[in-house]
């Protein structure tokens, strides 16, 4: 199994480099694999287990706080393991006993993540939620948030004047942050 | 209390994602506990934040085609079932090559362009013109009488008068050079307005590529979009269906 360095790491998840992501994804996919279905686990939870740990380490990346001080399959096994843990416990199956990844070089090797686990859950739930939006709530906040002005989403969207687009814009702001309050994954993660 | 200029590029910095994680949660913080910030004025601050970055879920799609393109079917079932997909593979060609030779052919003069083309004459969202567009809506009133000349003219003025990115005017601006027979522009302003993130006229920017894709005889790009009308289940949906199945 290759070893990767920190530099390359941080390289090819800042870069998004397609050939570095796929070489990683094949050569630690498996392992992570055997281990969910070790452990009571699917293909499909496999998956989602490996693409969130590496989502988290893109996060880490991004906010100049990843250091790999130990090898890539320790890291990403370390985090893997942890979440699985965690839906293990959200499904009730948390008393079985883990059964652990011979490969993996330091089994108790331990790396803090919530704080990246909570800003990309946070990240896709109101991500979702916008995307729930009506298409003219979609577009208005859209163009809000580029900076478009009021006067031009009106002409744009063919609003009568900026004063209709500031009142739809007010609504479309109330029902999204309503709908956030709301979901039961916000609630979960707030009171984390 | 910190300075109103400090303030404000810090704030800049927290939407643009570019403070760090204990930074993120401080800021949030001291807009609590300083400026007496309501819950829900955070929640849009913190929706500002991650709309503007789009690059996690970019990540995210990148990681889903990966996995799709290395473990999209499950190796170890198909090994398994192996026998039986042959077996049903096989079926499967005895039937299309059944079908091929009982029924009758397409038809290959059928001229989708000719029979489905119509010009846009009601363009949905539009109420009153607004004021401010006068322009704009010259060029629809121009176009609406046929005038696709000088719509075109009003068309084009308003985009270069600061709205280059109005999906109605760029819409209708490849709508008259369709009618002009100025197809290689049509061409790229639909692919232009397909490619924006806009979700408005999308459907209809669609409708007309294929429909001019089909007139080229680019029959590939052509379905390839059909495919995407029909699978959305649209206005043009149902003739989407009828072309595919003619051609």
């Amino acid at each position: 199994m290759r070893n990767y360095s920190n530099t390359e790491i941080i390289n090819g998840f800042k870069g998004n480099d397609t050939e570095f992501l796929e070489e990683l994804y094949r050569t630690y996919y498996p392992s992570i694999l055997k281990f969910v279905k070790n452990n009571n686990g699917k293909d499909e939870d496999a998956r989602d287990v490996f693409q969130e740990a590496l989502l988290i380490i893109y996060q880490k990346v991004r906010k100049n706080s990843f250091t790999l001080d130990t090898t890539f399959l320790t890291y990403i096994y370390a985090i893997s393991k942890n979440l699985w843990m965690k839906e293990l416990r959200k499904k009730k199956l948390s008393n079985s006993v883990i059964k652990e990844l011979d490969e993996v070089e330091d089994i108790d090797y331990y790396i803090s993540f919530e704080n990246e686990y909570k800003l990309n859950v946070e990240y896709f739930i109101f991500r979702s939620h916008f995307n729930k939006l009506s298409k003219n709530c979609k577009e208005i906040l859209r163009m809000f948030l580029s900076k478009v002005s009021y006067e031009k989403i009106a002409c744009i969207l063919n609003y009568k004047n900026e004063i209709v687009v500031r009142k739809r814009k007010y609504r479309c702001k109330n029902i999204l942050v309503e709908r956030i309050k709301n979901d039961v994954r916000y609630k979960e993660i707030k009171k984390q | 209390m910190m300075k109103k200029e400090e303030n404000e590029k810090l704030m800049q910095r927290y939407l643009e994602g570019k403070l760090n994680l204990a930074e993120e949660k401080g800021f949030e913080n001291k807009l609590i506990d300083d400026f007496n910030i309501e819950d829900e004025e955070l929640l849009y601050l913190k929706y500002q934040k991650f709309m503007s970055d789009t690059e996690l879920e970019k990540f995210k799609e990148k990681l889903s085609q990966i996995h799709n393109k290395h473990y999209g079917s499950p190796s170890n079932i198909l090994k398994d079932r192996r026998t039986i997909y042959g077996v049903a593979a096989a079926i499967l060609i005895l039937f299309s090559l059944s079908i091929y030779v009982l029924l009758p052919k397409k038809n290959n003069s059928f001229n989708a362009f000719d029979e489905f083309y119509q010009p846009l004459k009601d363009p949905g969202v539009l109420r009153n013109i607004n004021t401010d567009c006068v322009l704009l809506g010259k060029g629809i009133h121009f176009y609406n009488k046929d005038a696709y000349q000088e719509a075109e003219e009003s068309f084009k003025r308003f985009l270069e008068d600061k709205n280059k990115d109005c999906f109605i005017a760029n819409l209708y601006l490849a709508l008259c050079k369709i009618e002009l027979n100025q197809l290689k522009s049509a061409k790229s302003i639909l692919n232009k307005i397909l490619e924006d993130e806009s979700i408005f006229f999308k459907e209809k920017a669609r409708w007309y590529l294929a429909l001019i894709y089909l007139k080229d005889r680019e029959i590939e790009k052509a379905k390839r979009i059909l495919k995407t009308i029909r699978s959305n289940k649209g206005e043009y949906a149902r003739k989407a269906n009828l072309i595919l199945s003619k051609i």
